[in-house]
This record gives structure tokens, C-alpha cells and sequence, in this order.
């Protein structure tokens, strides 16, 4: 049974008069991917940081593995990589000799051997002398990973992991997070803007603003809440609306440009949508499901900003 | 644990090139002063002693190693916090500003122990440092200039030490100097921990030491009763070292001066540093 990795509740930060974090509570179970999401500013980061100890919250409890920080700081931290905001090196050392001092940190007892293998792991092996400074940011990013799993911690926090990286980079970065996850049974919390990429990977979400969590859950529950936006091109698309108009209600179409028709429907109701109009003697030339994700994060933040301005009238 | 964080600490000061500078710079300083002396050192000496002889007749030369190992001393021991300042003042803001301090923080090694390995690192590099200003002026100059008594000028005139007492002497005056830098590696070191950028620690150090250089100079009555307690008053002890008899209690106080202000700097050093949120 998964018991709780992280157990934050009440978690306040501030910088002066300035609330980075107001009354976050969430959980992380163990075995689970959390998309951290939220836009610039939300307070991720600082949730982040306060996670790895690199900054403490002024008030609120901060449980990770079932342990106090404030008494047992290393047992937590040696079972926890991260890779915070960019990833930074010693620019005049080799990659082998960055992650071997990070190693050394770390008590692990053979790093060098530790080090190679986490090289080959992230596709750096072969690059082990050359200085850091020669590499390219998709290099770096690798190198942060590596750096994050040299101790093999059962938690990782991966801050923006994606960011810089080419297509390839991005797709190497999410099958290396579904690997650690389901091959390794790694606890991933993964916060990232790029928002196709956690859908990919999350199994759990919470979503910031202005230093507030404002919904945190299941993915798959929280998703399934709001319909699915599904892009039709047909030959016909007024025909195809008189069609449908039968089946869906109208305020539930809208006709796009040229023979794009537009739907919000749940799943389920797609079939038989698209047999209709294929028994109508319609041509469906394409079927487009937008990212559901997308949609709900924006449906949120938009709610929230609204509120926020309407009720309280200034920013939190 | 420790003991990796400082052997980590010492690849690093390595593999810095601003660690070689100090180095260099007391190289070429050496090289220059041994060569002046070795051109024209009698002059000097008789520039020097010209007031003396009126009462006194030297017979032979005062120029030797140990003389002129002693004369590279007083001059070079004013310039050595600044090059000690420039690569200790850098430990923690340097990896702050380069954001690898976020990767060590968040090793299970304690803050404590990490910035203890700092202060570990920061005396390691003052003491090499140091051996090797050692080597220049004294090994070379006695290697150049060969042995001999050494003529000293004090308060209470000149002083001339047999040729076998000198290297004990030195040996005690290096370890006081030691304990003098260690104690601007130190002030460097936990001015490192207040700022995330290098230049502030070392100029912060640099402008500390005139601050308080200016305050032990100045004939203020004010200041009578602070100047004792100010570590730059005890920066240039260890030329007691070289005075007959030795003023073993004044000596005892600078050290106990210097070892006061190297545990209150690392004491707040560690203390700060553990609370200190890393936002770089």
C-alpha cells in the first residue's frame, strides 16, 4: 500500500511583506508522478526549494519519508535528487569530476564507478573528461539528471526538466521520467510550463497561484471533470451540425475556420457522433483531440484571477 | 563525511586558476626584492644602519639569508590578505553565484559540516600559501645569500641573533603569522556566507582590515582602550619572535586575541549558515 512521500500542511513562506506561499497543504504518494503546476510566480519554485531545504518556511509542517527536517535532515536528503531551476556546474571540472564530488557528498562509498554509470544512463558516457564548460544546455540538463539520481533516491523533484531541450531532448527527458517511475518505482514531482509533457506523465496534479494551492488531485479524476475539446474537419460542416444537433446540444458546437467543427463532448460520446455522420454520407477527414490538461489549467487560473480581482479586489 | 567535503573543497581551490595568482604574485614579489638586494643590498643596509654607526663600527657583512628572509617578511606579510581574501572570500558566495551551491546544499551533508570544510579548506590554502612565501624568502635568500647572524632593529636598538636561533624563530614566527592570516580567511570565509556575489567578501575583508588598521593608528583616545582587541594590532606579532628575550606573555595575548576572533567568526559563520534560504 503507498503511504505518503510528502506531507505538507500549512506551509507559509514570505520575502518581507511579499507571501510566496500561503497555506499550501498536499500529498505525494509514494510511486506516483505529481505535475506541479502553475504560472510564473505561483510559488512552485519556493515549494520546491523548501521541499530540498534550501529554503524554510515560516510556519506549517513539513513532513517528507514520514520524518521531521528539523531532525533528520540527512536520512531525508539522502533519499531525495533534485534538479532545481538550471543546471549548475563547475564550469572548470569534467563531468565526471563534477558528479564524483557531488557523490563524495552524497557518502557514496565508490562515486567514480557511481559517476560512469550514471553518465551512460543519461547518454553521456564518452563525454566523462570533457569540462562542463564545452557542453551544450541538453548536455547540462542530462548532466542535472545525473547528478539527481547518483545516490539513487527513492524521490525525485524535477524543476522545468524540459527547458532548453530540442524535441528529441524532450522526449529522451519524459521516457527517462516513465522509466524511473514504472521500471524503478522512483516517486517523481515534476513541475513544468510545458503542459502536454506532465499530461504525458502525471498521475497526480496540483496546480499554484499566487502562492495558493487551488486544486490538487488525481489526475485522471480531475481531468475527467470537464470535457474533452474534439476538432472534426468535414467536408460539410452546417450539414454536419443538423446531424448532430440531434445527439448534442448546440451550445456544445461551434463551427471553426472552413470545415473545422469544433465539440465539447466526454469521451464516450465521440463514437457514436462520428458513425452518424459517416451513415449521413459525410466525410470526416480528420478527428483532433486537444490536450485536456491545457484546457483545465487555463478554465482554472481564469477562474481564480477573476475571483481573486472580483471578491478580494487586489492580488493575494 | 567531513573529511570528503574538505578533500572536495581542496580539488576545487586546485582546479581554480584565481588559486594560482597568490602563488605567482609572491613568486615575481620575491624574485624582484632578492634580486634588488642581491644587486644593491649594501646600500640598503647602509641606508638602514647609516644612523647607527655613528656610536657603533660593524666589521664584516649584516647581509645574509636569514637578514634578507626576514626583510622579504615585513614586506610581504602586508600583501598576503589580500591574496588570502581572494580565493576564501569566494568559497561560498562564488558557488552561490554560480548556483552549485543549491547541489551541495541539498547533499545529506549538513550545512554545518559543509561550511566547516570551507573553513577547513580556507586554512589548508592560507597554510600552503605561507609555506610557500617560507620557501621564497627564506630557502632561496639562504640559498643566494648563505647563513649568518641576524641583525634585528627594534625599539631598544639593534639586536643581533646567533645564526642557529634564527630557524627555530622563524619557524615560531611563521605559525604566529599563520594564525594572523587564518584569522582574514576566516573574516573572508564568513563575509562569503552573507553575500551571493565574490567581489563583496574580498573588498568587504579588504576595506575591514583599513577600518581597523586606521583605527590602531590613529592617536585617538577613544580608541586607546579598543586597540588591544583589534585583530589587525596582532597581524604583525610574530616579529616579536625576533626580539631578546622573547615578550612571551604579549605574544600569548595576540594569540589568544586572534584564536578569539577566528571562533566568533566561525561561530556566526555556522550559525548564519544554517539558516540562510538559498535563493540563488
Amino acid at each position: 500500500m503507498a503511504y505518503p512521500i510528502i506531507e505538507a500542511q500549512g506551509l507559509e513562506k514570505s520575502y518581507g511583506s511579499f507571501k510566496a506561499v500561503v497555506d499550501l497543504s498536499f500529498e505525494l504518494q509514494e510511486g506516483s508522478v505529481m505535475g506541479f503546476l502553475g504560472p510564473n510566480g505561483a510559488g512552485k519554485s519556493t515549494t520546491l526549494r523548501m521541499l530540498v531545504d534550501l529554503i524554510r518556511p515560516v510556519s506549517g509542517n513539513l513532513r517528507l519519508f514520514g520524518l521531521d527536517y528539523r531532525r533528520h535532515r540527512g536520512r531525508i536528503l539522502s533519499r531525495i535528487g533534485c534538479l532545481i531551476e538550471k543546471p549548475d556546474f563547475y564550469k572548470y571540472l569534467g563531468a565526471l569530476q563534477n558528479l564524483e564530488l557531488l557523490g563524495r557528498s552524497s557518502g557514496i562509498r565508490k562515486p567514480r564507478q557511481r559517476a560512469l554509470e550514471m553518465l551512460e544512463f543519461v547518454g553521456l558516457a564518452g563525454r566523462e573528461q570533457d569540462a562542463v564548460a564545452s557542453f551544450s544546455h541538453g548536455m547540462r540538463q542530462r548532466l542535472g539528471l545525473a547528478q539527481c539520481l547518483l545516490h539513487n533516491p527513492d524521490l525525485i523533484i524535477l524543476d522545468e526538466p524540459g527547458t532548453g531541450l530540442d524535441p528529441q531532448g524532450i522526449v529522451d527527458m519524459r521516457e527517462m521520467i516513465l522509466k524511473l517511475n514504472r521500471e524503478q518505482g522512483k516517486t517523481i514531482l515534476l513541475s513544468s510550463h510545458h503542459l502536454p509533457e506532465v499530461e504525458a506523465v502525471a498521475t497526480h496534479l496540483v496546480l499554484m497561484n499566487r502562492g495558493r494551492c487551488l486544486v490538487q488531485g488525481s489526475a485522471a479524476e480531475l481531468l475527467s471533470q470537464q470535457d474533452r475539446k474534439i476538432r472534426l474537419e468535414v467536408d460539410r460542416v452546417t450539414e454536419a451540425m443538423d446531424c448532430l444537433s440531434s445527439m448534442l446540444s448546440r451550445d456544445k458546437m461551434v463551427q471553426g475556420d472552413g470545415r473545422i467543427l469544433e465539440l465539447s463532448l466526454c469521451r464516450e460520446e465521440l463514437p457514436p457522433l462520428i458513425k452518424a455522420l459517416v451513415e449521413r454520407g459525410l466525410s470526416v477527414y480528420s478527428v483532433e483531440s486537444r490536450q485536456k490538461l491545457e484546457d483545465y489549467y487555463m478554465q482554472i487560473l481564469h477562474h481564480h484571477n477573476n475571483e481573486t480581482h472580483h471578491v478580494v479586489g487586489l492580488p493575494i | 563525511m567531513w573529511w570528503a567535503s574538505l578533500y572536495n573543497e581542496s580539488i576545487k581551490i586546485l582546479a581554480k586558476p584565481r588559486s594560482y595568482l597568490g602563488f605567482l604574485a609572491i613568486t615575481l614579489l620575491v624574485g624582484v626584492i632578492l634580486l634588488a638586494l642581491a644587486l644593491d643590498g649594501e646600500s640598503y643596509l647602509d641606508f638602514v644602519t647609516g644612523s647607527l654607526e655613528q656610536n657603533l663600527m660593524i666589521e664584516g657583512s649584516m647581509l645574509n639569508g636569514h637578514l634578507v628572509g626576514f626583510i622579504v617578511l615585513q614586506m610581504l606579510v602586508v600583501h598576503l590578505p589580500l591574496l588570502v581574501a581572494l580565493v576564501t572570500g569566494d568559497l561560498i558566495s562564488g558557488e552561490a553565484a554560480m548556483g552549485t551551491l543549491r547541489n551541495l546544499v541539498t547533499r545529506p551533508l549538513s550545512r554545518k559540516s559543509l561550511l566547516f570544510s570551507k573553513y577547513g579548506a580556507a586554512a589548508v590554502y592560507t597554510l600552503v600559501l605561507l609555506v610557500w612565501l617560507g620557501l621564497m624568502a627564506v630557502g632561496v635568500a639562504q640559498w643566494i645569500f648563505g647563513p649568518g647572524d641576524l641583525a634585528v632593529l627594534s625599539g631598544e636598538g639593534l639586536q643581533i641573533l646567533p645564526s642557529v636561533e634564527v630557524m627555530p624563530r622563524f619557524l615560531q614566527a611563521f605559525t604566529l603569522a599563520f594564525l594572523a592570516l587564518y584569522t582574514v580567511a576566516c573574516i573572508s570565509v564568513t563575509f562569503s556566507c552573507l553575500a551571493d556575489n565574490s567581489i563583496g567578501p574580498i573588498v568587504g575583508t579588504m576595506a575591514l582590515i583599513m577600518v581597523f588598521t586606521l583605527i590602531g593608528t590613529l592617536d585617538v583616545p577613544l580608541f586607546e582602550n579598543v586597540r588591544p582587541f583589534l585583530f589587525t594590532t596582532h597581524m604583525a606579532a610574530w616579529r616579536s619572535l625576533f626580539l631578546d628575550p622573547t615578550p612571551l606573555r604579549d605574544i600569548l595575548f595576540s594569540v589568544g586575541i586572534l584564536t578569539l576572533h577566528c571562533t566568533a567568526l566561525m561561530a556566526f559563520g555556522l550559525w548564519y549558515f544554517d539558516r540562510k534560504d538559498i535563493l540563488t
